[in-house]
């Protein structure tokens, strides 16, 4: 069972954090008003869960507090820029969500982090979504090569040459050769190899 | 000096076995590197494939002319190149009869140029099964107590009967390696028959997960989770029933780091083979077997 830790500095932000959980049913195991007071908020825990919010940067000083100790963290932010580049995931943030939210929003994201999935705020404006991250495309935010790069790509990985893959595609092998250059850019790699094990890192590439 | 009979006649031996060969073995030129090839049956030719990696064309060296020859499959997984000749310009070799052993006399018949090089040694490491740093899995770790003349890289290893054990490349830590001649004979019969090398396919795209240490303790052990981000339709992934959302926790019953890793699995298997998946959706976990397809 997750035990919610509410944290934010003033006292009405914390009031506003309980009774978005209350209208769900959940109590908040404890309350802490600075990041110091973690440490004896966690002693007593067994699966700590962090909520906070409501202002960045204030956010983040309970937000590092948590993530250093291995603790998942959900923070609600005031509208600015909440999208899924947000300084807060570099920092560990296992959820992002805009403020206000709906309770049942809140709830079905802190579930979500209970199965170790991410939660990123969907990316149109004025539409308060909220992405599971194991929801279809939520997975992929960013990607870094175009459709035809990955077509090209997937060429690569199958072990075909230039020649063959200019034969498949239909263009010239000039035209193989400067998406190949584009590929190795934007992958900052230097040869076929690197590229197609970089791709399937970022899940660019179909394995 | 006079020779003795027992020394002369291994140098007949020698010599007849070179003379045996010479002909199935020339020397293939990229514009970064020069090294060996020969020619194995219904005249393609095998090399290295390190250094021949995105080259457009690659010519053949022949008593003292040039030809084009066309790069049919570069395997960087078990470094195994394919090449083409215009025309046949040699005899192909053939496998040798018998497996390596340990200590088994061997030599390296290599030409960079013009003119044959020989390296003569033994079978230093003949091991199990072997997975390549880039992820092939082959039937044998061959290392050879040998040293290669420049240029040697691609050239066949041979017992003394003139057939082929292995193709010999550069290792790590200066070692010479041995791609033995049945992954040889594998991508030699996959390229005649489909035109490249057959490499195993899923057909789905996967991230890591970015968990707390919780969350990884309770979805998988500790061990890191893999997500499907997208199932190719058709592929095998699709028809084992493998879903968008699904995690996967291990493969063959190892837990995997990364996509790449994934990857390498895959692709070290040929089409056909079977992989294990353990896969979690939701609060369930279950292990379902896809059979690989082709990446095509």
């Amino acid at each position: 069972m997750v035990q919610i830790i509410v944290a934010a500095y003033q006292a009405e932000v914390r009031a506003a954090l309980q009774s978005l959980l209350e209208a769900e049913g959940v109590r908040a195991a404890s309350e802490i008003d600075a990041p110091a007071a973690l440490g004896r908020a966690l002693a007593e825990l067994m699966e700590p869960l962090l909520l906070t919010g409501i202002r960045w940067p204030e956010a983040a000083s309970f937000l590092e507090g948590a993530t250093g100790q291995g603790i998942p963290v959900a923070l609600l932010l005031e509208e600015g820029s909440l999208d899924a580049a947000h300084p807060a995931f570099r920092r560990g943030a296992a959820a992002l969500l805009p403020w206000p939210t709906a309770s049942a929003l809140l709830s079905s994201a802190l579930e979500a982090i209970g199965y170790g999935l991410r939660v990123v705020p969907g990316t149109v404006p004025g539409q308060p979504a909220v992405r599971h991250a194991a929801a279809r495309a939520g997975l992929t935010p960013r990607t870094l090569l175009s459709a035809r790069e990955r077509a090209l790509l997937e060429l690569v990985a199958a072990g075909l040459g230039n020649k063959a893959i200019a034969r498949r595609l239909g263009v010239s092998i000039n035209t193989v050769k400067y998406h190949l250059g584009s590929i190795f850019a934007k992958l900052d790699v230097r040869t076929r190899a690197e590229a197609v094990s970089a791709a399937a890192r970022g899940g660019e590439l179909m394995l | 000096m006079s020779q003795s009979p027992l020394s002369s006649q291994i140098d007949a031996e020698r010599s007849a076995i070179l003379n045996r060969v010479a002909g199935s073995v020339l020397a293939v030129e990229t514009p970064r590197a020069r090294q060996s090839a020969f020619f194995w049956r219904g005249g393609l030719l095998v090399t290295a494939a390190e250094a021949l990696e995105g080259a457009d064309s690659v010519r053949i060296l022949k008593d003292g002319s040039r030809s084009e020859a066309e790069l049919l499959a570069c395997d960087l997984r078990t470094d195994i190149a394919v090449l083409r000749a215009a025309e046949t310009l040699g005899p192909a070799l053939a496998p040798a009869a018998t497996t390596p052993r340990p200590g088994q006399l061997i030599v390296v018949a290599g030409r960079a140029r013009a003119d044959l090089s020989a390296s003569f040694g033994s079978v230093q490491l003949n091991a199990g099964p072997w997975t390549t740093r880039r992820g092939a899995t082959l039937s044998r770790r061959l290392l050879l107590d040998v040293r290669l003349a420049p240029g040697a890289e691609g050239a066949p290893v041979l017992d003394l009967e003139g057939g082929v054990l292995a193709m010999a490349v550069r290792g790590p830590l200066n070692q010479v390696l041995g791609i033995p001649a049945d992954a040889i004979e594998a991508a030699v019969s996959d390229v005649a028959a489909h035109g490249r090398i057959a490499q195993g396919y899923l057909g789905v795209r996967v991230v890591p997960l970015a968990l707390g240490l919780q969350a990884r303790q309770r979805l998988n052990a500790g061990r890191a989770v893999l997500i499907v981000a997208d199932v190719a339709q058709p592929s095998p992934a699709f028809d084992a029933g493998l879903e968008i959302g699904d995690l996967v926790l291990a493969v063959d019953g190892d837990p995997v780091q990364s996509p790449d890793r994934l990857l390498g699995r895959i692709q070290g298997k040929r089409p056909g083979e079977p992989l294990l998946l353990r896969r979690r959706r939701g609060a369930a976990i279950d292990e379902l077997t896809v059979t690989l397809g082709c990446r095509s």
